[in-house]
């Protein structure tokens, strides 16, 4: 049996294990918003009609009735594994991602000002990302990355003005306010072993910077059933100072531990680094009839911005390292339906395929990235002023093969799947 | 009778021309070596069986399943003695194992090695030798023929050809560069390796080449720098500001000459070392030393065999591994696996062995994976060797000896070769009887 058959065989026996996933729509982009537009798998652009329209479409609040507060949070539990290929790290070798629970929180407000106008503020997670992996001290890609954290949160003043009746433009500025996180092991040869050895571990750790963006849409209720929106929401460059720890490991020889404490960098070192976050268009048309309401969306994410993480030791650049990514623009496909159920449940369904922008060379434990289909399940319950949403997706992964191609040459197969909650709360007044 | 005989010998004769597999072209059955120490496995200044079982060709034999690929192994601690690094600090210490030898333990095998490559074998030697009073070419060839006779007798169906590296070599290990002296001249070499390769093609077999390295890249000939180098720090030593050119025969080196491994035991000792530095005063011998004018005619050795390889195996229709391409790079950025970047730094860069000149098990684990990947463009369908425990990634380390037999406190040298060591190496190189 080929090697490649190999592989593909015990990726599909981790599937249908329905072991692993990953933590992120493809990229590290969060669409996990408000669970109303979770429940139509993100397809949302074109009804925008709670206060969440403030990360789906700022034209959506022109149309928003009273003073609403909108806010909630979603549960995303990822697994991921990943099953080696020869020559490195080996056919028989397998990870297990270790990611934990993530709940990225969105709150809203909205409120009138005028007649046409209404202003509203919301915080929200377009971007993020964690990568962790079981045993992070021997696993085989600790080299490479132990463990990856791009946090952050979006603080999205905006506004909505009704042109017409049936339709508005709205606008909003992107206070986006991140911070990254990367460790992993520093690797030497042991001269006396002539093997590789753990010489220390590296703790990067970014202030947080605040980068600035803006996002703009339309909303047109073409008739009574139908309505269509787009938004675009720019990129954000961010660019980040902080500090590297480095924290000698004993190798079990007091001779290289000797000259190893001459040659690494001791304690803190600073360091910058960038990310530019893509920009993004999304397009939607949603249509209603009796008690149905059906939306499909395109989005489109100018992942092409992001082209490498390099890394700058700015008293040390010998040091400086430079991971190449060469993402690909991407495009997402979002179908939704709802149906209500009288005047106080609703419920809703729908699908998702989100494309990876990640070049099979550049997927590595880092970034373990792939397509997602995700499937999408949600239900309203309201009451007088008070709505409660909830949504489950989940986001099952194709295996993804690096193809013998990886930067690192770090070969294998990544699967994952994740299981995403959502649960909102409104209040209008 | 006679008309069924022929009946039959027609049928089999078509059987056999459809019977031959897809993979006809890379049938390993009878895996045959011709090559010198790079082929042998050998390592570390010795030629001993922990190392031959991780050579190259052993490598590529269980990767393709070969049953009873026979290399003429060496018990430890090999000949001669395995080198090992003995301390670290304060500089490092090179000495091998033990004084005594090991043995040979395959004498015995009634038919000539899978594995014949002898290290120290020229091209020349590939086609007439058959002894070397005592040598490793009598434990390797046992007064069965040449490396060449004996290959075609084994009727081989794969070939593995890796074979001129010590026709530039000895140049560069001797620190003299002398066309027909320390060079084999590349007229000669390039009859010669036709010949092999004409020779070989007559087996049938499918055969797979490499060209030769760029020896000024080794770190034989790279490691020891010619200026003083602060060995703490392995930054140079300035005094008003400049570097202090050790001295050579024509006075203080230039910045681009070469000072071979073999100058440490020397430098230890203060030659070469300025007196207002605290040296000797007196100057480094031109064996140690490529200068720039050396290094180009070495290099363009290099250069023209390699280019004599490949019109020689592309008329064969021959793959021939890019080893001078491979090499480089390592040299130059590198060679990054799994977020390790294995260099051509000497015992710390992962690539390279205890002699500056061979591989360490991690070099020929990579260079055979270099190979499998040719032969699989060519026809074949091997795995690839898997590097996690090779380069320990991926399983438990060995446990670290660190006995301190005898701290070496040079304050000129980045590393210091015993004497035996020395001895030992200088034996396994290339020799220059010509010279003498």
């Amino acid at each position: 049996m080929s090697i490649r058959r190999r592989v593909r065989a015990a990726a599909v026996a981790a599937a249908l294990a329905l072991a692993p996933a990953s933590a992120r729509a493809a990229g590290f982009a969060i669409f996990e918003q408000g669970a109303r537009g979770m429940g139509f798998a993100g397809a949302f652009t074109a009804q925008a009609n709670d206060p969440s329209a403030i990360f789906h479409n700022a034209a959506g609040i022109a149309f928003l009735k009273g003073k609403q507060i909108y806010l909630g949070g979603t549960l995303i539990h990822p697994s991921s594994t990943f099953t080696g290929a020869d020559p490195f790290p080996g056919a028989s070798v397998t990870e297990t991602g270790d990611v934990g629970l993530l709940v990225p929180p969105a709150a809203y407000y909205t409120q009138p000002f005028s007649e046409r106008t209404v202003l509203g503020i919301g915080i929200h997670t377009p971007f993020g990302l964690t990568t962790a992996w079981s045993n992070p001290d021997t696993y085989s890609g600790r080299f490479l990355s132990q463990r990856a954290e791009l946090k952050g949160f979006s603080i999205n003043p905006t506004i909505g003005y009704k042109l017409a009746d049936r339709f508005a433009v709205g606008g909003g500025l992107d206070v986006r306010l991140s911070s990254v996180r990367l460790l992993r092991r520093v690797p030497v040869i042991n001269p006396f072993t002539q093997k590789v050895t753990d010489a220390a571990s590296v703790d990067l750790q970014s202030n947080t910077d605040v980068g600035i963006g803006f996002n703009v849409g339309m909303l047109a209720k073409i008739s009574e059933a139908l309505s269509a929106g787009i938004q675009y929401r720019h990129k954000v460059k961010s660019d980040y100072s902080g500090n590297a720890a480095f924290t000698q490991l004993p190798t079990g020889n007091t001779q290289l531990d000797a000259r190893l404490s001459a040659l690494l960098p001791q304690g803190s070192q600073p360091v910058t680094t960038s990310i530019e976050f893509p920009g993004m268009f999304s397009g939607g048309v949603a249509y209603t009839r009796d008690e149905w309401t059906f939306e499909g969306d395109i989005d489109w994410y100018q992942w092409s911005t992001f082209r490498n993480l390099s890394i700058v030791f700015t008293q040390r650049p010998d040091l400086n390292e430079n991971v190449v990514e060469n993402y690909k623009n991407s495009w997402q496909y979002r179908l939704g339906l709802e149906r209500r159920l009288g005047d106080t449940w609703a419920i809703r369904g729908g699908y998702f395929f989100d494309q990876t922008p990640a070049p099979a060379e550049s997927v590595s434990p880092l970034l373990p990235d792939a397509d997602r289909n995700g499937f999408a399940l949600g239900g309203t319950w309201r009451s007088g002023r008070f709505r409660v949403d909830s949504a489950l997706w989940y986001l099952l992964s194709p295996s993804r093969s690096t193809d013998g191609v990886n930067r690192d040459q770090y070969n294998g197969t990544y699967t994952s799947h994740a299981v995403t909650l959502g649960i909102f709360l409104g209040y209008s007044f | 009778m006679r008309s069924r005989h022929f009946a039959l010998i027609a049928v089999a004769f078509l059987l056999a021309l459809f019977a031959v597999p897809a993979s006809a072209q890379t049938n390993f059955t009878t895996f045959v070596v011709v090559g010198d120490s790079l082929a042998a496995g050998f390592e570390s200044g010795s030629l001993v069986v922990t190392h031959q079982n991780r050579s190259v060709p052993a490598l590529i034999a269980r990767q393709a399943g070969v049953q009873g690929f026979q290399q003429p192994t060496i018990s430890e601690p090999g000949i001669p003695p395995e080198l090992t690094l003995v301390s670290l600090v304060p500089t490092p210490l090179i000495a091998p194992k033990s004084a005594t030898p090991g043995a040979p333990t395959n004498l015995g095998l009634p038919r000539p090695y899978n594995n014949l490559a002898v290290p120290g074998a020229t091209a020349a030697d590939v086609l007439t030798r058959t002894t070397d009073n005592g040598g490793l070419h009598d434990v390797i060839l046992r007064g069965l023929g040449t490396q060449l006779q004996q290959a075609q007798a084994l009727r081989p169906t794969t070939i593995l050809l890796w074979i001129g590296n010590n026709d530039v070599l000895g140049a560069a290990v001797r620190g003299r560069a002398i066309d027909g002296v320390t060079l084999t001249p590349t007229d000669i070499f390039r009859t010669q390796y036709l010949q092999i390769v004409t020779a070989l093609k007559g087996t049938g077999a499918f055969i797979v080449a490499a060209n030769l390295p760029d020896v000024t890249s080794i770190p034989f000939v790279t490691t020891i720098k010619p200026y003083l180098v602060n060995p703490a720090t392995g930054e140079p030593v300035l005094v008003g500001g400049n570097r202090v050119p050790l001295l050579g025969p024509a006075g203080p080196l230039p910045s681009n000459a070469l000072v071979t491994i073999s100058a440490s035991t020397l430098l230890a000792q203060g030659i070469g070392v300025p007196a207002l530095a605290g040296g000797t005063g007196t100057p480094l011998p031109d064996e140690v030393i490529l200068d720039p004018s050396e290094q180009a005619i070495i290099r363009d050795h290099v250069n023209v065999n390699n280019k004599s390889i490949a019109d020689i195996c592309g008329a064969a229709n021959i793959p021939v591994l890019d080893i001078r391409t491979l090499l480089g790079q390592v040299a130059t950025t590198g060679r990054a696996v799994g977020g390790v970047t294995l260099t051509s730094s000497f015992l710390s860069g992962g690539i390279f062995s205890y002699d500056g000149v061979h591989p360490n098990d991690i070099g020929y684990a990579v260079t055979a994976n270099d190979f499998i990947s040719l032969i699989n463009t060519s026809g074949g369908n091997l795995p690839p060797v898997d590097l996690g425990p090779v380069l320990g990634v991926t399983a438990a380390e060995a446990g670290v000896r660190a006995q301190v037999l005898r701290p070496s406190s040079s304050r000129w040298v980045p590393f210091e070769l015993s004497g035996e060591a020395y001895g030992n190496l200088l034996a396994a190189l290339p020799r220059l009887d010509e010279l003498r």
